[in-house]
């Protein structure tokens, strides 16, 4: 989804103190209206299915009688097993889709229909029923949790008193690689939804930040060691390790390119840190943007047209996006001091990161189409999102 | 050393390769990896989790707390940390002054090791903070080493700013997380 320039013009004052806000894209939402009856939950199942629908930025409630289509929805049954019978019809009446959706919990059930209908009236894969994990930390205590797009609470993946930090969910979403300094040092560990347990598969020096190729079979990675930090490759095939970048600064931070041939990468060579895209294979990085004094975690997005980021701006820490040729760089947070860990929805027309702008650090998201924004985590200090893929072969059922 | 293990479960999968690990069952900050260790399939490590009936939750085998002799103890009340300005992992002079001191109580006093821990404050990302740590770490352990006290009496690690002394952003509080602990370790 390309961005539209909104003819908002920002003034600037002296070296790069401000940026163009982000605007919405502006694509116009295919008007749609529901209705839900049956069993108790009910009333709150409309409230999510609404929701869904607005926050996928493709489709929009609307009153019935104004939209494109109307869903008539009855869910029944009770706690632990639900169906959700929908018939959606065309504005002149005409049947579109006749479904029943059965599981365990309801909530499942509308995010699995709300993906449905966008699809029916859009062609576009909805991201409803995708979950994100990301990090908490309480009172030395830290865990994994992943979380689907609503009120039900997260699930604890891993927990321990000891750190466990920069999570990286895997593509085809059967692992998710993360750092615990379980045994001394940071260890990377894969995570398995399929065997519920985690493995590690690199230790030694400290190793850090894991990103996926898009075939879910490499990890880039920073491994720390003797006061270096660069950007090594682990190939979940074979287990070999093979560093790709050798240099006495530090590097950090890979993300891949949606092709898997590129990397976009943090290195501080010029003495602060800066983003360079490098091939895949190594080789010399090329400064991918000048208009920051300090920028970090880098995010490529899915279809490989934008880069999210974040950079420090008058002392405070902010989302940016800008497209993978380092134009038109817009400012996607202005609340809060500390805006961190951007990380694409697999359809890209979402971000997830985290903020400190209510106090604690916690997970937002953020819909791209009209700037809506969803706090994710509550409570408990959260940090590092990572965003499941569409499908997903374990997570909340 | 570096090792990977894959365990392949699909019989699409080409490789096919089951290594069995167990965890290093750890006794707290005292249980480090010995450098020369390399892992093997005779010294495996895995995780070991408990997992509750109706959630899928993980759970890490807690670990043994630790608890100091009284000798080294003291020794880690000896012992002051050193901190850091912002995005720096240079000694200024007052640093040095103090690194000075520990060095020289760590030649004197030989039984303990020390776990060199690199920290930083909550600004800046967590990505750039995990290897600013590990300068601010290195930075120490060049000192010490230079000073004379052999290298199998130091480690280092870097937490980044994933596990801050002082909770805040006053200034206060950011300059006490940029810093490296002096961690004392039985020898």
């Amino acid at each position: 989804m390309k961005y539209l320039m909104a003819g908002l013009v920002l003034a600037f004052s002296g070296y790069s103190s401000e940026f163009m806000q982000m605007t919405p894209v502006g694509n116009e939402c295919i008007p749609v209206s529901m209705e839900m009856s049956g069993c108790r939950e009910a009333s709150v199942a409309l409230d999510q299915l609404e929701f869904d629908i607005d926050f996928s930025g493709i489709l929009e409630t609307a009153d019935r009688g104004d939209g494109y289509a109307h869903a008539r929805c009855v869910l029944s049954g009770r706690s632990g097993n639900y169906t959700l019978s929908v018939d959606v019809k065309g504005a002149e009446g005409e049947a579109l889709l006749k479904k029943e959706y059965s599981g365990s919990s309801w909530q499942s059930l509308v995010h699995r229909f709300a993906d449905e209908f966008v699809y029916l009236l859009s062609g576009e894969q909805g991201i409803a029923s995708t979950q994100v994990a990301y990090i908490t930390r309480n009172n030395g205590s830290y865990s994994l949790r992943v979380r689907s797009l609503d009120a039900r609470p997260p699930q604890v993946v891993i927990s321990d008193d000891e750190v466990i930090t920069t999570p990286a969910w895997s593509p085809d979403g059967e692992n998710i690689a993360f750092t615990s300094y379980r045994n001394g040092s940071g260890d990377l560990y894969l995570y398995s939804f399929a065997n519920s347990s985690a493995r590690r598969v690199v230790t030694g020096g400290l190793n850090t930040s894991p990103a996926w190729t898009p075939d879910s079979r490499y990890i880039a990675f920073t491994r720390s060691v003797s006061g270096n930090s660069d950007i090594n490759r682990l190939d979940t095939a074979s287990g070999d390790v093979q560093q790709l970048t050798a240099r006495s600064s530090i590097e950090t931070s890979a993300s891949f390119s949606p092709t898997g041939q590129q990397m976009i990468l943090t290195s501080d060579r010029v003495g602060y840190p800066q983003l360079y895209v490098m091939d895949s294979s190594g080789g010399t990085a090329e400064r991918a943007g000048f208009a920051h004094g300090y920028c970090d975690s880098p995010s490529w997005s899915p279809a490989g047209d934008r880069i999210a980021y974040c950079a420090r701006v008058n002392g405070e820490f902010h989302i940016f996006v800008m497209n993978a040729d380092g134009t038109d760089i817009r400012q996607v947070t202005t609340e809060g001091t500390l805006n961190e860990d951007p990380v694409w929805s697999p359809t890209g027309g979402h971000l997830a990161f985290s903020s400190n702008r209510d106090g604690v650090r916690s997970i937002y998201l953020l819909e791209l189409n009209k700037l809506t924004v969803y706090r994710l985590s509550s409570g408990t200090e959260s940090y590092c999102a990572t965003w499941s893929p569409v499908t997903i072969q374990g997570g909340i059922q | 050393m570096v090792s990977c293990y894959y365990s392949g479960r699909d019989s699409m999968k080409k490789t096919v390769l089951i290594f069995m690990c167990c965890l290093l069952a750890g006794v707290g900050a005292g249980c480090r990896p010995d450098d020369t260790d390399t892992d093997s399939g005779e010294n495996p490590d895995s995780l070991t989790f408990i997992a509750e009936d109706t959630l899928d939750v993980g759970v890490w085998l807690d670990d043994t707390v630790t608890t100091y002799a009284d000798e080294l103890a003291e020794h880690q009340i000896a012992l002051n940390d050193v901190f850091f300005d912002y995005n720096s992992e240079d000694l200024s002079a007052e640093m040095l002054t103090i690194l000075m001191a520990d060095a020289d109580y760590t030649m004197n006093n030989q039984n303990f090791r020390l776990l060199l821990e690199g920290h930083c404050d909550a600004r800046g990302t967590i990505d750039y903070n995990l290897a600013l740590g590990e300068r601010r770490a290195q930075s120490v352990y060049d000192y010490l080493l230079n000073y004379g006290i052999p290298a199998s009496r130091l480690e280092t690690v870097s937490y980044g700013k994933e596990r801050p002394f002082v909770s805040g952003d006053d200034d206060w509080a950011l300059s006490q997380n940029r810093r490296v602990h002096i961690r004392v370790l039985p020898e």
